[in-house]
């Protein structure tokens, strides 16, 4: 038992670095760059004076300037250590040419060369009617507008020979080149400080991402929780009934009832309740409405809470419905299982009541499967939260992430992600864990319900 | 498998069943029921219009926020642009029903092929060739480079991409089973495949979801269709496991290996038709799924194009300008969809429970 629990336990470790690995993934795959949006946060805007100081400033301080990950496979025509180039427009150009198989030792001549010549060019006072063509060349990434270009240029033999010459670098075969960057690589910084729960701060208004984090996590916890606290209870004292006496009107009845309930899309109920209870519109204001969430900072939480529990009432109906629907049948389906088991036919024979057969001999066998159900539907009780939270205007995670998505914040996206995994697969492991204390006649401990 | 005489009544699922095929028929005949572009024409001016006239995304720049039933030209009345709710109603169950049932197709094949090869070669029976495996994965890499430089980086050829990786899946996979069978090594499918359920399930989808749809430069159906399947294998799979298990040391499967059949015909000639009442049992609770989880991300403006007039776009225009027709109507079409799929399952899982 000691030894399942540990290995369980262990067991989490390589999920949750695949998890992390996968976040990082997808950390790259969206073409955001930070460091810009740092400097957007400090107002420094495209065009502002000090604008590539600041950014090679925020480039290196978010580690940018690192390799992306432990090994990388690439060409060997590429630049070895492209993420070194601090400069952003550099770095676009030089990823642009390489993408038409040219050297990068090629590339970084014509480029160092052609800053060079566009600077002489311009302060000649006598080309002043070809300024405009001189800079324009900055720009041109495609070799062969390039080379159509610079023959209209002013001294076009220079440009010519120059453009000749990043043409000879281009390459038909090459191999594959695998590098090895040890830890410094950004997935490594990333993870050490993910560990520990530190993000960065938000590019939205600049507070700390675990903050933000923090004081969203308790409201989607507290919405979870006490779901699924509600939705145990009802479901179970509904389905042990259906399931004990199977086939009687009131299974049936509660069956067409709950296939009714789970199938009601939530956020639909949602905005019909809105709707319909919050406002005058069409004439039941019943319920306070959302949305204005006067949250006292100096309240404790638990007085937060309480303040506007009024403004719960909703959100919890809307998220406990298709729970309940859910958990009453896997509710009634296990216990009728269980009262076609000998022991309840040997009860029944002894003439024991019906009340006691279920309640003491039915429901603790099937307790421990629903309590290890109930763990495994923590994941869709977030999801669900989530949209509840957006409709409601909760300032939960849903909400937050939401919110993060609009303001292309993604920062705070990665780190909600993450935090959301990490809290779905420790509970789980508690629950698989508990299962297997609650069941001691267990010993295959591979075999476990999810 | 003998059907059980189920306890329940069947006259939900007879209802379900009619609706559904409703449901089946808009979806289908949507472009002559509402459309702008008449259906036949004789002439000049006898021509045969459809049903409702307009295109769900026609505006009527005169006829703005029309209340149900109030306007003959207009039954179910038009939103603050001016569209006609019914029209969008009718292309928004095309597009649901086909969302739904490409991702439970695309993501049931994936699933099942894991699921039933996770039971059936269990953690001794499949082996590869050391040497031959070693290869085939050099190969794999090498060739997974040189494809994805060309094609995808310099070429930008993504169905070359997909096609040239696909053709290179099958050559390694050739390259494995056909060199070096002297030394083997036993690889443990069924531990592999658990720990990949297990790693998808622990993330709640809706946030990863959320998360993905936006690297797309495009939004598509296309997108949609793919990021619900990165979802959705794992019910398949995990189903299509427990089955397998449960049919796995049957007699005619234990016959069928000793005749020496090969293991792709055991799988999928004598367990696969044997576990299809399962499978459709959970593949009917997945289109329902698939739908609400399309509808929820419309509903948040994060899946389709925002012009792409969907159940979910329609009910979020509606929650914002708080008119009761535009969150009726299309939740009520959500509801009924996802329930008689819900029901249809529900009786399948009642009808061959074992």
């Amino acid at each position: 038992m000691v030894n399942y629990a540990i290995k369980r336990l262990l067991y989490v470790l390589p999920t949750l670095l695949i998890v992390m690995l996968m976040v990082f993934l997808l950390s790259k795959a969206h073409r955001n760059d930070p460091a810009e949006a740092k400097c957007r946060l400090e107002g420094i805007t495209p065009g502002h004076v000090n604008e590539n100081r600041e950014y090679a400033k925020h480039y290196t301080d978010l580690g940018l300037n690192k390799a992306a990950f432990y090994v990388s496979i690439a060409p060997d025509f590429y630049h070895p250590h492209i993420n070194n180039i601090v400069d952003r427009t550099l770095r676009q150009q030089m990823i642009a040419f390489e993408d038409q198989k040219i050297q990068y030792r090629y590339i970084e001549h014509y480029l160092a060369q052609r800053d060079a010549l566009i600077r002489k060019q311009l302060a000649d006072t006598t080309l002043q009617n070809n300024h405009a063509a001189i800079s324009k060349t900055q720009f041109i990434t495609n070799i062969f507008t390039l080379s159509d270009h610079v023959k209209s240029l002013p001294a076009s033999t220079e440009w010519v020979e120059m453009v000749s010459t990043l043409k000879k670098g281009q390459t038909t075969y090459y191999l594959p080149r695998l590098q090895w960057h040890g830890t410094a690589n950004q997935f490594h910084q990333w993870a050490k400080k993910a560990i520990i729960f530190e993000f960065g701060t938000s590019i939205e208004d600049g507070q700390s991402i675990a903050m933000k984090v923090k004081s969203a996590l308790k409201w989607t916890l507290l919405l979870s929780f006490i779901s699924l606290l509600l939705t145990a209870i009802i479901s179970i004292l509904s389905g042990s009934y259906s399931g004990f006496y199977a086939g009687s009107w009131w299974d049936k009845i509660s069956h067409i009832f709950w296939m009714v309930l789970y199938s009601i899309p939530s956020f639909w109920l949602a905005s019909m309740l809105i709707m319909y209870c919050t406002s005058d519109i069409y004439g039941l204001h019943i319920f306070a409405s959302p949305g204005n969430w006067m949250i006292d900072d100096k309240k404790s939480f638990l007085g937060q809470v309480l303040a506007s529990s009024s403004q719960l009432i909703l959100p919890i109906l809307c998220l406990v419905v298709n729970d309940i629907a859910f958990f009453s049948r896997l509710t009634r389906n296990n216990v009728r299982s269980q009262k076609a088991e000998l022991f309840t036919t040997m009860a029944m024979a002894r003439g024991i009541k019906d009340r006691d057969i279920l309640w003491r001999y039915v429901m603790p066998n099937s307790l421990i499967a629903l309590v290890t159900f109930l763990i495994g539907m923590i994941p869709a009780c977030f999801s669900g939260a989530l949209i509840i939270e957006i409709v409601f205007n909760i300032p939960g995670m849903g909400q937050l992430m939401f919110d993060s998505i609009q303001h292309a914040d993604w920062q705070v996206v990665f780190a909600i992600v993450l935090i959301i995994a990490v809290v779905t697969i420790i509970t789980m492991a508690i629950g698989d864990v508990l299962y297997m204390w609650l069941n001691p006649k267990i010993t295959n401990y591979d075999e476990t319900p999810h | 498998m003998k059907p059980h005489i189920s306890s329940l009544p069947v006259i939900p699922y007879r209802i379900a069943a009619i609706l559904l095929s409703l449901y089946v028929a808009i979806g289908l005949l949507s472009p002559w029921l509402a459309s702008k572009e008449p259906i036949v024409c004789f002439g000049n001016q006898n021509c045969i219009n459809a049903l409702i006239p307009y295109d769900a995304s026609t505006l009527h720049t005169d006829r703005k926020n029309i209340p149900t039933f109030t306007d003959s030209r207009h039954i179910l009345g038009t939103d603050i642009l001016g569209r006609d709710v019914a029209a969008g109603l009718i292309s928004g169950t095309r597009k649901s029903l086909w969302i739904g049932l490409a991702t439970a197709i695309l993501s049931g094949f994936f699933g099942c092929w894991l699921g039933i090869s996770a039971a059936y070669f269990g953690d001794q029976k499949y082996r590869v060739n050391r040497v031959g495996f070693c290869i085939a994965i050099l190969i794999f890499l090498i060739g997974m480079f040189y494809i994805s430089f060309e094609w995808l980086i310099f070429g930008q050829s993504q169905l070359k991409w997909g096609i040239g990786s696909l053709a290179l899946i099958a050559g390694c996979y050739w390259l494995s089973r056909n060199i070096g069978r002297k030394r083997q090594w036993t690889v443990n499918v069924d531990l592999l495949v658990s720990k990949m359920i297990e790693v998808r399930k622990s993330i709640p989808s809706l946030f990863l979801l959320l998360a993905i749809l936006p690297v797309f430069t495009t939004r598509s159906i296309v997108n949609v269709i793919i990021v619900l399947s990165l979802f959705l294998w794992s019910y398949f799979a995990q189903y299509a496991r427990a089955e397998t298990m449960r049919i796995r040391s049957e007699n005619y499967i234990r016959r069928a290996e000793m005749l020496g059949l090969g293991n792709w015909t055991i799988m999928w000639k004598h367990i696969f038709p044997n576990i299809i009442p399962t499978l459709m049992v959970v593949f009917c609770f997945s289109v329902a799924a698939c739908i609400l989880a399309e509808s929820s991300i419309s509903f948040l403006g994060i899946g389709l194009a925002i012009d792409d007039i969907t159940w979910g776009t329609m009910l979020s225009e509606g929650r914002k300008t708080l008119v009761w027709w535009m969150v009726v109507w299309p939740g009520l079409a959500i509801f009924v969809l996802v329930w008689s799929l819900n029901t249809i399952a529900s009786y399948l899982q009642e009808k061959y429970r074992n």
